[in-house]
Formats: structure tokens, sequence, C-alpha cells
């Protein structure tokens, strides 16, 4: 019995060990060409796309010199650069070109 | 109290077996709660009163924050990310999984015990051992320890920096340099199609 306990918790540790097989993250370059209220915008990639960026609280917005920008800076026909979270679906960080390159 | 622990050994064991027949090994699941307990409380026993008592001796200054940051860009952030929160791709596959280290859960921890995390690793999970063994990388430790305090505060500006001091394969750079470029007004006819995708695979 008590070697069964042993080898019971040797499997809990054993199963600790740490394996890493990670997925995708993707970064989108193009130009915004639409804005939604609810944070969401689309925006024209650069090989033709046409792209639906959705944006949360946790979206950090940054201005192309690293300086922090709001998301309310953003306009139509402004170039991005979107780093997305994991799941693939919310943007991670949207870094908008100054306004005067749209 | 023999046949108590002896007993619970085996309950646990149980318990575990089931798990592992049930889920396999996969390091997609998220740790039980039980080997959350043990786990931390080993590592809590693992350190000495002495080390964990341990006071930084590397003073808070700006210049301070400044060289953690960039060790931890350089360093921890592939796993626990810039903002320290372990959504990346390697933090959220490891098991257990990296821990949001912006959460009390962490910052709890004594500076002595984050020193020591650091310094020597823990078993059986993804974070190894940083620096010389004979203590010579002490300090540039003690200024991560300063920078993990900080990191319930990363301001957006500091993260941008960050991700400009992120390791890189040289596909990565020629990418940022490109965005660089793009933002910057190039011409988007000449940025090549495919850049304007990247899958970064991490194995």
């Amino acid at each position: 019995m008590k070697k069964f306990a042993a080898i019971s918790l040797i499997l809990v540790l054993a199963a600790s060990t740490a394996f890493a097989h990670a997925g995708h993250i993707h970064n989108y370059m193009g130009t915004v060409t639409m804005l939604h209220g609810d944070g969401a915008f689309m925006m024209k990639t650069t090989d033709g796309k046409d792209l639906t960026i959705q944006t949360s609280a946790k979206t950090k917005w940054l201005h192309s010199n690293s300086h922090a920008a709001k998301r309310s800076e953003l306009m139509v026909g402004q170039r991005v650069v979107v780093k997305m979270m994991t799941d693939g679906k919310t943007a991670d960080t949207v870094t908008m070109s100054a306004p005067m390159n749209k | 109290m023999l046949a108590a622990c002896i007993a619970a050994a085996i309950i646990a064991g149980a318990i575990a077996t089931a798990s592992i027949i049930r889920h396999g090994l996969s390091a997609r699941e998220d740790a039980t709660l039980v080997e959350t307990v043990i786990a931390r409380s080993v590592r809590h026993l693992a350190t000495s009163t002495s080390m964990r008592n341990a006071r930084n001796p590397v003073p808070l200054n700006a210049q301070v924050l400044a060289e953690g940051r960039a060790h931890w860009a350089d360093h921890c952030a592939i796993c626990h990310g810039n903002d320290g929160s372990g959504h990346t791709e390697i933090g959220r596959a490891l098991y257990p999984k990296a821990p949001d280290m912006r959460q009390p859960r962490t910052q709890n921890l004594t500076d002595g015990e984050l020193f020591s995390i650091i310094r020597n690793g823990v078993r059986l999970t993804g974070m190894p051992a940083w620096g010389d063994p004979a203590g010579h990388d002490d300090d540039d430790n003690w200024k991560l320890v300063r920078f993990i305090r900080h990191l319930p505060k990363v301001t957006p500006e500091e993260a941008g920096q960050m991700e400009k001091l992120n390791p890189k394969s040289p596909e990565e750079w020629q990418h940022m340099q490109q965005e660089t470029e793009f933002l910057a007004g190039a011409d988007a006819s000449s940025t090549p199609a495919s850049t304007s995708t990247t899958h970064s695979h991490h194995h």
C-alpha cells in the first residue's frame, strides 16, 4: 500500500514537469477602413485582406514612437500594426501611425 | 497518526492517478488545487528563513528600474509577458502555467522569496535558475525583484519599449523593421505581402 502511495505521489510530481507547445500570434499591418462604435475597427492589410479587429479594455494603444495613445485617436485612413492576443480574435496592441501619415 | 498520513497519501495518489487517466499528461490543463497547494507549500518550506527575510540591497530608483525592465524584457518576458501577466504563447502552454505576477499571490511574496525563485528556479515547473551559482549576478536578480514590484504599474510606453528589447529571430527583426517603416509612411506596395501576417511558433 505504501508503495502504491509513493508511486502515486511520484506520478503527481512527474505530471508537473513542464512541456511547452505554443500556438500562433498574428501581427497585421494595414490601413483603417472603418470604425465601429463597440471599439472594433476594420482594416485592409497590405496584402489586400479586409479584417475586423476586436478590441477590449486590455488592448494597448500606442503611437509609432511607443508613446501611449487612445482608442479615440484612431482614424479612418490611418496606418496601424496590430498584434493579436493569443485568442486570435482580440487586439493585444494597436500601434498607429502619426495622423499626418494617413 | 501514521495511518492517517498513509490514508491521506493514498487518497491524494488515487485522485492524481484518476486525473492522469482522465486527462493524460497534457500540459494544456490547469494545475489542480492539490498540486498548487503542495507545490507552494514545498516552495515556501524550501526557502530558508534568512533568505525569506532578506532585504533587497539594491536601492529603488529610476536607473535600477530601467535596468530591471530591460533585463526582464530580454530574459523573462518570453514566458511571463512584458506586463507580467503570463499571457504569452509559452507562458500559457506551460504546466503549471506562468502566473499573473501582478496579482497578490506573487506580490505578497517577500523580496527574499522572489529573489530565491529567480536565483534557484523551481523544480518541475518551467522556471529555471538564473544567474551564476557563485552569486556574481545577484545584483541583476535583485534589480529584477525591484521591477517585479513595479509590474502592476507598467505603462503602455514601458511595454512598447520592452517589445523592442524582447528576443527576436532575424526574421522577426526584419518584420519589426518593416512595421516601423510602414508606420513611418513607406510605400505599402513595396511591403512584401507575407509580412502582413506574422506567424510565430515556439516549441
